[in-house]
């Protein structure tokens, strides 16, 4: 079976200075202006096209291999390609499917599942959100009580799942669910996968204090979903959710945000009229400093993970040092503008329109979601530092 | 280089670095005096021509493996000038306007029987390297070294290798130590050791003694100092390795409240904010000398790189050596408990070249965030 559609040419044939520059027109030249840099989380009738768009191109995978559909591009290439959407401002849409669906089915998957599940991935007609978090599972992720019972060919669904980025603006959900109440609560758990549209299912926005409503609760009613949408084995969950969060806290801890708030935080300064000011240019170098080794770091780990080894524990650096420098950035934005500090949206100021934030409003709960600054702390101590217990 | 050679270089380090850690605590915080038998272990090793080029008898290896060797020795504290003398004299001899004559100068530091170091700062420590507060006056046989120098490493060197504005320009001169009007005054660091203030009362600079002249000199001081940066951090990396390693064995050992202290979740989430450090600035230090040894990276950048490194590795020294301190409680501040000769250590090192401070300047105008700064 072949997967999505070919690839034009051999990505990594080519030099990465040219691979850069067919990457960038493509984004220059099609990319909608009004979309770029967007504050907030851009909805599919927003971004839905420009994905389309690279899904017929055979772009919308560039990390999976060409036998799959992706670009199967290079860890270099690779690292161009995001550099080259970050630089055009380019906003995700809910790419769960690609940076962890697919992923995980090559590496867990059945034939079959393959088979099912990711062509839809490549055309986008589905798009997948995750279902992890629970009312009371949070930090403590694996305390979660969604059951799922085998009954027939089917699991049978009961529970909610909250926090679910953009569960409104997807077509299926991952969920982790409880199918062994009596084993010890890690040894419990299976992952299994669910199109949103299971008669039984209801979604429900939830608004952010930004005003947005990017999230979700899932409520699971008698929820039927096939036995062969169960991946991994059987209360396997546990271990295939934690080699996702690998690649999560790789993609949480990248140098896009903080780089990005850098961007704001000097159009900020321009408009304040501090872009000369030593004080400001003081703080922005330490900035700037924090941002440039945080790259060096994550290029680190980028290249391991683009071995294909697997990453330690330790790669929660990363995410705690991306996000708490994003919110220093976004902090010092706010400081920077005075007494425009507290407006909303986009202000004129100094000749120019600033959304000052922006920054703040995305900073803020970056340091809770996908595993807290404390959670990963506690991580770290244990796993890498090897600190006792209690 | 391989990254089995560098395997190798390390564990020819740490070697080194492990039988420097186990004297006794009251000699490694002693004041420090030039010991010939280690700085001779230290040159058969070839760590003082890591950075000579092949072509000139050395071993054209690079920054990066400089980085490995000086972290190793961080770790000891130790405190012999290898990157002074390896890292930021040498490479000025290796590139002489005449190497030939240079060469037996080079040749007898590299291989540890004399000794050279660098006086390019003025009284003021600025990090400029072109602004010395030396002046070469006169013309031909007649040139006359006059002004002072400070923050110079090894006091006891055999070979000064002073900055000199000469003109509107900056040209390095190769003064022995004896020379006639040249005052030596060590004044003691933190960790023992000694920085030199140098007076020069019309020291004598002929053709013979002029090492670089002003075509030449800024571009040759300028990377030497930048390679002096980062094997500084790659040292202050060391330091921190090894503090790290004590305040972690200490935090699994010492109970208090009948439970080890290294379980009570505000000195874990600390020891975790420590660590980082560590990492995030050996990450910086280790891409600043990639950046240094490849050859097609421009200048600007691999001095905003150096400046970089050096300026992340010693604030995060003296954050980490603090927090290390704290966790320790009143047993850390002992000088028998050996805390203290890394974190006197660690302040030497983050002051000496220009502090972290001084750098994240040097960084920002090098490195400029486009639309801001005087343009």
């Amino acid at each position: 079976m072949t997967f999505g559609v070919a690839q034009e040419q051999n990505w990594n044939a080519l030099s990465d200075e040219a691979f850069r520059l067919v990457v960038r027109a493509e984004f220059e030249t099609h990319y909608p202006t009004d979309l770029r840099f967007p504050p907030r989380r851009l909805f599919w009738r927003e971004n839905g096209d420009w994905f389309r768009r690279m899904a017929a191109k055979g772009w919308i995978a560039p990390n999976w291999p060409t036998e799959f559909g992706g670009m199967g591009l290079s860890a270099s290439k690779l690292l161009i390609f995001h550099e080259e959407q970050e630089r055009g401002g380019i906003a995700r849409f809910q790419d769960h499917g690609i940076v962890m669906i697919g992923p995980l089915l090559m590496r867990y998957g059945t034939d079959e599942q393959r088979r099912h599940f990711l062509p839809p991935i490549l055309s986008c007609e589905h798009r997948w959100c995750q279902g992890y978090s629970e009312p009371n599972a949070g930090s403590d992720l694996a305390g979660l009580r969604t059951r799922a019972v085998r009954t027939g060919d089917d699991f049978v669904i009961n529970g909610q799942k909250i926090w679910t980025t953009l569960a409104m603006d997807s077509t299926h959900i991952f969920v982790l669910a409880r199918t062994d109440p009596d084993a010890k609560k890690q040894q419990g758990i299976s992952f299994l996968l669910v199109p949103l549209d299971t008669p039984g299912i209801t979604v429900r926005p939830i608004r952010d204090i930004a005003g947005h409503d990017e999230l979700a609760e899932v409520f699971f009613d008698n929820v039927r979903t096939p036995a062969a949408n169960l991946v991994g084995p059987l209360h396997g969950g546990w271990t295939i959710a934690k080699s996702l969060l690998g690649f999560e806290r790789i993609m949480l801890g990248s140098p896009k945000m903080p780089e990005y708030g850098l961007q704001l935080l000097v159009g900020a300064a321009q408009a304040a009229d501090l872009g000369n000011d030593p004080v400001f240019l003081d703080k922005l170098a330490g900035l700037q400093l924090d941002v440039a080794h945080l790259g060096d770091v994550y290029r680190h780990f980028a290249a391991i993970a683009a071995r294909g080894e697997p990453l330690g524990p330790d790669v929660s650096l990363l995410k705690i040092h991306a996000t708490e420098t994003f919110q220093r950035i976004a902090d010092l934005i706010i400081e920077t503008v005075g007494p425009l500090g507290g407006h909303a949206g986009v202000v004129a100021a100094g000749g120019a329109e600033i959304n000052v934030l922006a920054a703040y409003y995305k900073a803020r709960p970056a340091t809770i979601y996908g595993g807290s600054s404390e959670i990963q702390r506690n991580i770290i101590a244990k796993d890498v530092l090897n600190l006792p217990g209690r | 280089m391989s990254d089995e050679h560098l395997t190798l270089l390390e564990s020819s380090a740490d070697a080194f670095a492990r039988i420097r850690r186990a004297q006794p605590i009251s000699v490694r915080v002693a004041p420090f005096v030039f010991e010939c038998d280690a700085w001779r272990d230290i040159a058969e090793q070839g760590w003082l021509s890591t950075l000579v080029p092949e072509s000139a008898g050395g071993l054209g290896l690079g920054v990066l493996p400089m980085t490995v060797v000086a972290r190793a020795l961080g770790r000891a504290a130790e405190r012999s000038p290898v990157v002074a003398v390896g890292a930021v004299a040498v490479p000025c001899l290796a590139e002489a306007d005449d190497p030939v004559c240079a060469r037996a100068v080079l040749d007898a530091v590299a291989e540890g029987s004399r000794v050279a170091t660098v006086a390019w700062q003025n009284e003021h420590g600025d990090i400029d390297h072109l602004s010395p507060s030396v002046s070469a006056q006169g013309e031909g046989a007649s040139v006359r070294l006059l002004g002072t120098s400070r923050f110079v490493a090894a006091p006891s060197a055999d070979l000064f290798i002073v900055a000199a504005c000469e003109g509107v320009g900056l040209a390095l001169y190769m003064i022995p130590r004896d020379a006639a009007g040249l005052t030596i005054v060590a004044e003691r660091c933190a960790d023992g050791s000694e920085l030199a203030l140098l007076t020069m009362d019309r020291v004598r600079g002929d053709a013979g003694t002029r090492l670089v002249g002003p075509d030449r000199a800024p571009g040759v001081l300028r990377r030497a100092i930048d390679a002096g940066l980062i094997a500084t951090a790659a040292e202050l990396v060391g330091v921190m390795d090894a503090v790290l390693e004590m305040t972690l064995e200490y935090l699994r050992t010492r109970r208090q409240f009948d439970a080890p202290i290294g379980s009570f979740q505000a000195l874990r989430h600390r020891a975790v904010d420590i660590w980082m450090q560590r990492e995030i600035a050996a990450a910086a230090v280790t891409a600043a000398g990639r950046r240094f040894d490849d050859p097609n990276t421009p200048e600007d950048d691999r001095s905003a790189a150096a400046s970089g490194a050096k300026s992340r590795a010693a604030s995060a020294a003296m954050l980490l050596c603090n927090q290390a301190l704290q966790l320790h409680g009143a047993m850390g501040f002992t000088e028998e408990y050996g805390l203290g000769l890394y974190l006197n250590r660690a302040l030497t090192l983050s002051a000496w070249l220009g502090n972290a401070v001084q750098h994240r300047g040097r960084f920002a105008v090098l490195s400029p965030f486009p639309g801001v700064g005087e343009e």
